[in-house]
């Protein structure tokens, strides 16, 4: 895994690599808390996911969800094949509003 | 809106919270505890921990979380409140209180309290271990259930439904509940999914290797049910899984309703997650239970809809119940505005300054005697009146609210000195000022501690002297001629008047040979200098810090009188002004002065019989026969030392207070008067006989009355003049 956190002012940028899963969530946990904290407008990249479980999948959910009530933006400009298949069998897709771009190999 | 103002908003949703808890709880104790009750709990254990959870408040929100746990299983039916439960909860109550206190004073938590913290913890979570496991208590009922009709026709759904609310340590036993899922779809189509974030915490407060998520599944499959169970084998121990087969039996849906989060469920959302019903069919029940006008002819939803053979009703009814009672909770918010207390004190200040220049006005109408101008002074007298009527009310609110604390009060105490007390509330729809209200407080908790310990007797002494074994105390509130009469009554042994006589000499209060009323001895027990350690046992101890409850309600110009029959029981009555600030007042006038009597005590005003006008001087206390009833007297021309000569005609104004009659002697009457009680300064405060003074419309000073104390004067006076005699 890697997650590169890019914050510049309010604006953050956080690309994520490889697994999401319960093995690294603590990282992935102390990893976000100051993009999604600090940053009013917050772009994740999530092109290079290889895999993610529950605990990936609920921390996106709560990172939402707070972006939500606090009135910041939070968007996932990228996903890979495996978090928008998550996304579809949760049916948190709409939950997220991002925009699923499609590759074009699909 | 700033993050104190926020926290602020907080504490005192908190401290609402905790309240309604502990009333629920309370209630709980004494009968079984409704659904409503224990739904009122877990709500409020559930707001106070969300609202925490978004000022990240981890102590809190990780100590509520343990309660809210036990309460969410008591909601499930898994786990009954019993009463160490309920004592348990109180004392979660009372820490969560003390939580909410340090975050008011900008404390960091210390040690002590997180130790309490952990103290409760670790009691609630043996209710959370000991538990069976929920899915052996409800999967077994459907293995063998037969798919027909049971207590109603089967739901009209073709799919199962999958109700998924894992352990929350599924992750860290290497298991991820999204790859169930995934298989589940080799068994057949997922119609429908709804992922369940509800108790997923903040960002901030959440553990990431904690499961968190809920799912609600529509799954068509012609898979059996055996094959859809060994789906989740692996997880089931300490999740709850709920599987129904297609056209379940109601009673099933009901039990999957119940057990749903109670916050943020919209009805229809519910049932059609639930594939049990379509939103025309929800919105028709609805609107015909709309057209039910009066409340005693509301049918259940249930008979409604089965009238209409709309949907199996007592499924509707049960998600009714939980939506009902959600939506109560927000209209009754929505019904009520926060307003700063000090701004309604700006407002009756101004409406105080209000009566004082209107009545200058019709001062001035009258001088003149403009016809026009006197109407209209007359019609906005009147405007003025009613302004004042409803600015005051503002600040009423019913004693109910502190009676109610009492409850509480009365358990623990009763717990405390190991005695069986109930207790009776009455009339607590009674309203007074709120500043009352606030003061009030103390000095009846002594009151009522005061009589539990030392009135009401040990049950073999009940026993002995025939009563009942549970003792009873008694809280009423009433209203009486302008006054609030608050009653603290028991059923106890009552007060000994000779025992505190022998006392109050012992004490150097009293002389031996002093004559005294009965009340008068009783009043003996709120004397500074009778209160001692010593006292508690042997004279029922009443006494105990009894002079700082009658300076308290002295100070809001109330007063305090006892009643008791020696083996019967006794009852302390407090009786205080309705309003600290506006009072309709009599004015009258003696010599060049004008004086104010609250209108509330003046009974009736005659004229002095001439027969009486003339003899004064050495016979001081007078009195006059008023229809066969002796009327003391008291001459406010001699109480004030006002000179001159008095009238040829002087007028009596008869006041009442409590049951004593007195009759004041001034020289003319003026009429009635709204009057702003301004207070008096610190230097005239120690006056008797005087309760503040007003600025009349003329912008003259008058003195108002203070009859009581007038009362209590001409009474002594009476005393003195007949020692003197003898």
């Amino acid at each position: 895994m890697t997650i590169t956190v890019n914050i510049n002012g309010a604006m953050g940028h956080v690309v994520i690599e490889g697994e999401m899963t319960i093995f690294e969530a603590a990282e992935y946990h102390a990893a976000l808390m100051p993009p999604v904290t600090q940053c009013h407008m917050l772009e994740l990249d999530l092109t290079n996911v290889t895999e993610i479980d529950t605990s990936g999948l609920q921390l996106l959910v709560s990172a939402k969800l707070r972006s939500q009530q606090t009135g910041s933006t939070l968007s996932i400009t990228g996903h890979s094949e495996t978090v928008q298949q998550v996304l579809d069998a949760t049916d948190l897709a709409g939950f997220f509003g991002d925009q699923v771009v499609l590759t074009a190999s699909e | 809106m700033s993050l104190d103002d926020a926290m602020q908003t907080f504490i005192i949703e908190c401290r609402e919270l905790l309240e309604s808890m502990e009333a629920a709880l309370l209630s709980a104790e004494e009968a079984p505890a409704s659904e409503e009750a224990i739904n009122a709990i877990f709500r409020a254990a559930h707001t106070i921990k969300g609202s925490a959870g978004l000022f990240g408040l981890d102590h809190i929100v990780s100590f509520v979380h343990v309660a809210e746990s036990v309460l969410d299983k008591v909601r499930n039916n898994e786990i009954p409140l019993d009463p160490p439960l309920v004592a348990l909860m109180l004392q979660v109550c009372d820490h969560i209180g003390l939580l909410v206190s340090y975050l008011e004073q900008f404390k960091e938590p210390d040690n002590d309290l997180l130790e309490g913290s952990a103290i409760l913890q670790a009691g609630l979570s043996t209710y959370l271990s000991d538990t069976p496991q929920p899915s052996a208590s409800t999967l077994p009922v459907e293995h063998d259930a037969p798919y027909e009709s049971e207590g109603g026709t089967p739901v009209e759904t073709d799919n199962w439904h999958l109700s998924l609310r894992f352990n929350q340590d599924v992750l860290r036993n290497g298991m991820d509940p999204l790859s169930f899922i995934r298989y589940l779809g080799t068994l057949g189509k997922i119609v429908s999914i709804v992922t369940l974030t509800d108790t997923l915490p903040p960002l901030d407060a959440m553990d990431p290797e904690t499961c968190y998520l809920g799912f609600e599944i529509s799954f068509s499959s012609t898979a059996d049910k055996a094959d859809i169970e060994s789906v989740f084998d692996f997880v089931r121990e300490g999740s709850q899984i709920h599987i129904l087969p297609p056209r379940s039996k109601i009673s099933e849906y009901i039990q999957l309703i119940q057990s749903m989060p109670a916050d943020d469920m919209r009805l229809g959302e519910l049932l059609i997650k639930c594939g049990t019903l379509t939103r025309q069919e929800l919105e028709d029940g609805l609107a015909s239970q709309r057209t039910v006008e009066s409340p005693d002819q509301v049918k259940p939803i249930g008979e409604v809809l089965i009238e209409q053979n709309v949907v199996q009703p007592v499924v509707v009814a049960a998600a009714l119940d939980k939506q009902k009672a959600v939506k109560d909770v927000k209209t009754a918010e929505a019904s009520l505005i926060r307003v700063d207390a000090n701004k309604l004190d700006q407002l009756i200040n101004l409406v105080g300054e209000l009566i004082i220049a209107s009545s200058g006005a019709s001062l001035i109408a009258q001088k003149e005697a403009l016809p026009h101008l006197l109407e209209s002074t007359s019609t906005i007298s009147r405007l003025v009146e009613t302004i004042r009527d409803s600015a005051l009310s503002l600040r009423m609110v019913p004693i109910g609210g502190t009676f109610s604390k009492f409850k509480r009060v009365v358990r623990d105490v009763s717990a405390e000195l190991g005695k069986d007390i109930q207790l009776e509330i009455s009339g607590e729809e009674t309203e007074l000022d709120k500043t009352v209200v606030e003061k009030i407080g103390d000095p009846l908790t002594h009151l009522v501690r005061n009589s539990m310990d030392h009135g009401i007797e040990p049950a073999e002494v009940r026993l002995a002297r025939g009563k009942p074994v549970v003792g009873t105390l008694k809280l009423d509130a009433y209203h009486d001629s302008g006054n609030i009469i608050i009653e603290v009554s028991d059923d106890g042994g009552g007060l000994n008047k000779d025992k505190i006589f022998a006392k109050a000499v012992e004490r150097g209060l009293i002389k031996p040979d002093q004559i005294m009323s009965e009340n008068e001895i009783y009043n003996l027990i709120f004397e500074p200098g009778f209160s001692t350690a010593d006292a508690v046992s042997n004279l029922s101890g009443r006494g105990v810090g009894m002079d700082v409850v009658r300076r308290n309600i002295e100070a809001l110009r109330g007063t305090v009188e006892i009643r008791s029959v020696l083996g019967e029981g006794a009852t302390m009555r407090i009786r205080l002004p309705l309003t600290l600030a506006i009072i309709d007042g009599f004015l009258v006038e003696v010599g060049d002065s004008s004086y104010v009597v609250p209108l509330d005590m003046v009974i009736e005003c005659i004229e002095l019989p001439v027969t009486q006008a003339g003899h004064d001087a050495e016979n001081d206390a007078d009195f006059i026969n008023l229809r066969g009833e002796v009327l003391p007297y008291l001459r406010l021309r001699k109480h004030f030392e006002i000179n001159g000569e008095p009238p040829r005609r002087e007028n009596v104004v008869v006041v009442q207070f409590g049951d004593r009659k007195m009759g004041i002697v001034v020289d003319h009457l003026m009429g009635e008067l709204q009057t702003v009680i301004k207070p008096l300064g610190k230097v005239l405060n120690k006056i008797r006989g005087i309760g503040g003074f007003t600025i009349l419309g003329s912008g003259r000073v008058a003195l108002i009355v203070d009859v009581p104390s007038m009362m209590q004067e001409a009474e002594h006076a009476a005393h003195e003049h007949i020692t003197q005699k003898t």
